[in-house]
């Protein structure tokens, strides 16, 4: 084998989880931003003039959109990689005997 | 042994490079010919023109696609994920039946890699002399080569991003943007940022993308059975390994694998594929020719490496029909005439009402009441129309707009606000009604919205 897995709760570790973190929320926030686009028009919202006006152009609403969404896919896909590597933190103490 | 450079900086830890040999044989000529094809495709394809514009564009801005023949809009989104659904069946049907043939072949990991890989060995020579390079002590020689591979990585990395922004704005205009340094701010972003994305797969991530970053790499067993094609090492046929077999002393008990560690060398995941199958594997069957040249020059039959499946390793018959290839193909016939279907009965135009959310309604002198509604009618029809509007389902309801009928091109969207009018004194809160367009030229040309009529 070329390498071994990166230990758990060192920095390789936690920027192999950003890593993948990024790449998972970047896919679901494309999706996203495809399905949102494609049933609202931010020209036909701009007419309303409840969102600024600079994203009332379309490519510029798409790419705000878009970086939107990724940040929140972001945060849940870190939130929950996080999540998962420090409850097997926990449950490999509590096995020790110290529930 | 093995030769590993030392370990470098990656996004990912205890990463070491791999320094895929080069091969050559039938299977190498195969993913070279998917490589020109496929990235001649994408390359090509924007400047391809089609009845005046070009034949495919995502147009953004303008919420049109264009793909050859055919116009799409945002109504018609649920076309695109359903040819979404159809293009990620046909990955679980190939895949049952021949592996991670896409892996090895099609993925624009693999495609874009391959590409990289060759400007890499243009300028810093091949597997030895890079890992020579890399060894050395940074002078003229080694900045000098360095820096020809990062100036055609970067180059060619810029193109493919601008390729890419090509298929979403018009590209021969977006050249000419480029050569006068006219890019709009978010064509221009976009450009890097895929240009970048480019460089940092196919340059630096390579074979991680697929080990870390792939989710299609960790399900792709699933879809695997004893019947599945994958690329195999003969252990019974090749062990025990690195004995040779001409020496009289080791006659009749020595395997065919000499352990030249080629099929090693060659591999881009950097994986022993004699350790068995690994998940690493993307099937690119470079080993296999890797193991066939070897093989000729020791004068024993080919194949040691070989396209097999689990059960012919066990001795049984190779099966191609099964439940499982019969079941993923009738899904996806049966999903690919829906789609065909669905494209060949696309209604022709498709009618849009949105109310004036700034009042409610409005009273005229003359006692009328009067709601504004802006209507959107999408002809996807090649032709254009005459469309005149009409009220339905409200008592005496008049229609009022700027030009009593109404022109809109052929695959065009307009906009127009109408004043829907009614007699005072008839009803009172909301109430349900529908505008109709009809176009004058073909009655079957019709489309109705639903709208809400308040009054006071």
């Amino acid at each position: 084998m070329i390498e071994g897995r990166a230990k758990s709760g060192s920095w390789s570790r936690v920027k192999e989880r950003i890593g993948v973190a990024l790449w998972t929320s970047f896919l679901a926030a494309g999706v996203e931003t495809s399905a949102f686009f494609a049933f609202l028009d931010p020209w036909v919202l701009g007419h309303d003039e409840t969102i600024p006006s600079w994203l009332v152009v379309r490519p510029a609403a798409y790419g705000a959109g878009f970086f939107f969404f990724w940040l929140f896919t972001f945060a849940a896909a870190a939130l929950t990689a996080y999540m998962l590597d420090s409850s097997r933190k926990v449950f490999a103490r509590s096995d020790d005997g110290c529930p | 042994m093995m030769e590993l450079a030392s370990a470098i900086q990656s996004p990912y830890a205890a990463h070491r490079k791999v320094y895929p040999r080069e091969v050559s044989g039938r299977f190498a000529k195969l993913r070279n010919i998917a490589v020109i094809v496929l990235l001649g495709l994408f390359y090509g394809l924007p400047w391809v023109q089609w009845n005046h514009r070009q034949a495919i564009l995502f147009d953004l801005p303008a919420r049109k696609f264009y793909l050859f023949g055919l116009t799409l809009f945002p109504q018609d989104f649920y076309l695109l994920t359903w040819l979404l659904i159809i293009a990620a069946l046909s990955l679980f049907f190939f895949t049952a039946l021949a592996g991670r043939l896409w892996c090895g072949y099609a993925c624009p990991q693999t495609v874009w890699t391959e590409i990289f890989i060759w400007m890499e060995r243009l300028t810093e020579g091949n597997r030895s002399q890079q890992m020579k390079l890399d060894r050395a002590p940074w002078r003229g020689r080694k900045i000098l080569r360095k820096g020809a591979k990062q100036i055609l990585w970067a180059s060619f990395a810029a193109f493919t991003g601008f390729t890419f922004v090509g298929f979403f704005s018009p590209i021969e205009s977006l050249a000419r943007e480029v050569v006068s340094a006219h890019l709009s701010a978010w064509e221009l972003f976009w450009v890097v940022f895929y240009g970048l994305a480019t460089y940092g797969n196919a340059g630096f991530l390579r074979e991680q993308v697929c080990k870390y970053m792939c989710p299609y790499a960790r399900f792709q067993s699933a879809m695997f059975d004893r019947n599945t094609l994958v690329i195999s090492y003969d252990a019974t046929r090749g062990e025990p390994r690195g004995l040779h077999p001409r020496r009289p002393s080791q006659v009749g008990r020595s395997g065919d694998c000499v352990d030249c560690t080629l099929c090693v060398q060659v591999c881009p995941t950097g994986i022993d594929i004699r350790q068995g199958l690994q998940y690493e594997c993307i099937a690119c069957a470079a080993c296999i020719d890797a193991c066939d040249a070897v093989m000729d020059k020791v004068g024993t039959a080919r194949g040691l490496i070989r396209y097999s499946t689990q059960a012919e390793i066990d001795g049984a018959v190779r099966r191609v029909l099964r439940p499982r290839i019969l079941i993923y193909g009738c899904v996806l016939l049966a999903l690919l005439a829906g789609f065909g279907y669905a494209i060949s009965h696309r209604a022709p135009f498709d009618l849009d009402v949105l109310r004036d959310r700034n009042t409610l309604y409005r009273e005229l002198d003359d006692g009328r009441v009067e709601n504004v509604f802006s209507l959107r009618i999408i002809n996807k029809d090649q032709r254009g129309h005459q469309y005149r509007l009409a009220a339905e389902g409200l008592n005496g309801a008049m229609i009022d707009s700027d030009t009593p009928t109404l022109f809109v091109d052929p695959e065009e969207v307009t906009t127009v606000v109408v004043r829907v009018r009614v007699p005072g004194g008839q009803q009172h809160g909301g109430r349900d009604f529908k505008i109709l367009a009809q176009a004058l030229d073909s009655p079957n040309l019709r489309a109705a919205s639903r709208a809400r009529f308040f009054s006071p």
